[in-house]
């Protein structure tokens, strides 16, 4: 348990490390995420901690959303100014990705993947 | 005695804006197990919008907020790098469906992201306001992350994010009853792309195979949306 928690902060600072280093427009995070990936791509296989470690943290992500998501009281401003026209922008645009991308894959998956 | 004093120590107490968080989000969560997990109700909007009200009622501003609950706010960072793990898991899926996968991310994914930002572009929005908008299919941690990091507003953001989900959620079944779309793995490719965390959670009610897929989807969306968002926008 506390393996897989150092071997999470070590990826935290080595993103951040590297976001800094090569100055890179993402946060060090995402960079720390992507290199743990590939990390597991190449070694093939998820230790079993570290996976249970993972998974214990993910039932408060929803939590953790929250007090950053809380910026929106002062970045209000930049939702009213065209509150109607976000919204159908976004249940528009959703609608476009959900049928593309279910119409795209239900004809090119065939038959081998049945339902 | 002094009633003031005791009073003042608790609103600068970061654990008064710990505890708003936690008790919003304990109230959304309840709400949201009771109203049977309907989208409308997801429980990080519900304990958004309590934690707002809260903070208004006891006059908190939002720097104090930040500042108390940033305890919370930090693990983001880990939790977002151990994102990894599930993501890792779920590429074995590819290999059931490697080009409905590729060809459905890459031009399904890239259009739910293209047509917000021609629609938003059209009805004016500045830059600033486009960033925000181009993390909408991803999950909220990395939509988070990634606007912020192109000059997006990372909470706004959430929020789309947010919205983008239930609205997946909520219009998955007519779209695909209009398409004629059978395949569960095709349904839940769909809302995993098109609606992260809140689409997965809509398909597993659908069926495992769907929850499978969805979080495939989910997965490949948030991965190439860190990679290649930033990248396009430094284009710009």
């Amino acid at each position: 348990m506390l393996h897989s928690v150092l071997v999470l902060i070590a990826f935290q600072l080595l993103g951040e490390f590297v976001q800094a280093t090569f100055d890179l427009p993402i946060h060090g995070a995402i960079c720390g995420m992507l290199m743990l990936l590939v990390v597991l791509i190449i070694r093939g296989r998820v230790s079993a901690p570290l996976r249970t470690t993972a998974n214990s943290l993910f039932q408060y992500l929803p939590l953790i959303l929250i007090p950053p998501s809380v910026g929106v009281m002062t970045q209000w401003q930049a939702l009213t100014a065209q509150p109607i026209a976000l919204g159908a922008v976004i249940v528009l645009s959703t609608a476009i990705g959900l049928a593309v991308t279910a119409f795209l894959f239900q004809h090119l998956a065939g038959r081998g993947t049945k339902s | 005695m002094n009633w003031e004093n005791g009073w003042s120590a608790v609103l600068q107490s970061p654990w008064l804006m710990v505890g708003i968080t936690v008790a919003g989000f304990h109230i959304g969560s309840k709400i949201y197990n009771a109203f049977n997990k309907t989208p409308v109700l997801h429980p990080v909007l519900i304990g958004l919008l309590v934690t707002i009200c809260c903070l208004v009622t006891l006059g908190i501003s939002f720097q104090q907020y930040r500042e108390g609950a940033d305890m919370i706010y930090q693990l983001l960072g880990p939790v977002t790098v151990a994102l990894a793990v599930p993501m890792y898991t779920r590429l074995a899926y590819i290999r059931t469906a490697a080009v409905a996968v590729t060809v459905g991310l890459l031009l399904g994914g890239g259009l739910a992201v293209i047509s917000a930002l021609a629609f938003m572009w059209l009805a004016g929005a500045d830059a600033a306001m486009l960033a925000t908008t181009s993390t909408k299919s991803v999950t909220g941690a990395i939509a988070m992350q990634v606007a912020e990091g192109i000059g997006g507003y990372g909470a706004l953001a959430a929020v789309i994010v947010l919205v983008t989900g239930v609205a997946g959620a909520i219009v998955a079944p007519p779209v695909f009853k209009l398409l004629k779309i059978e395949s569960e793995a095709a349904q839940g490719f769909a809302l995993g792309v098109a609606a992260h965390a809140v689409g997965t959670a809509r398909s597993f009610e659908i069926s495992e195979t769907a929850g499978a897929f969805a979080a495939l989807g989910m997965s490949l969306m948030g991965i190439a949306c860190a990679i290649l968002i930033p990248l396009a926008a430094s284009f710009f």
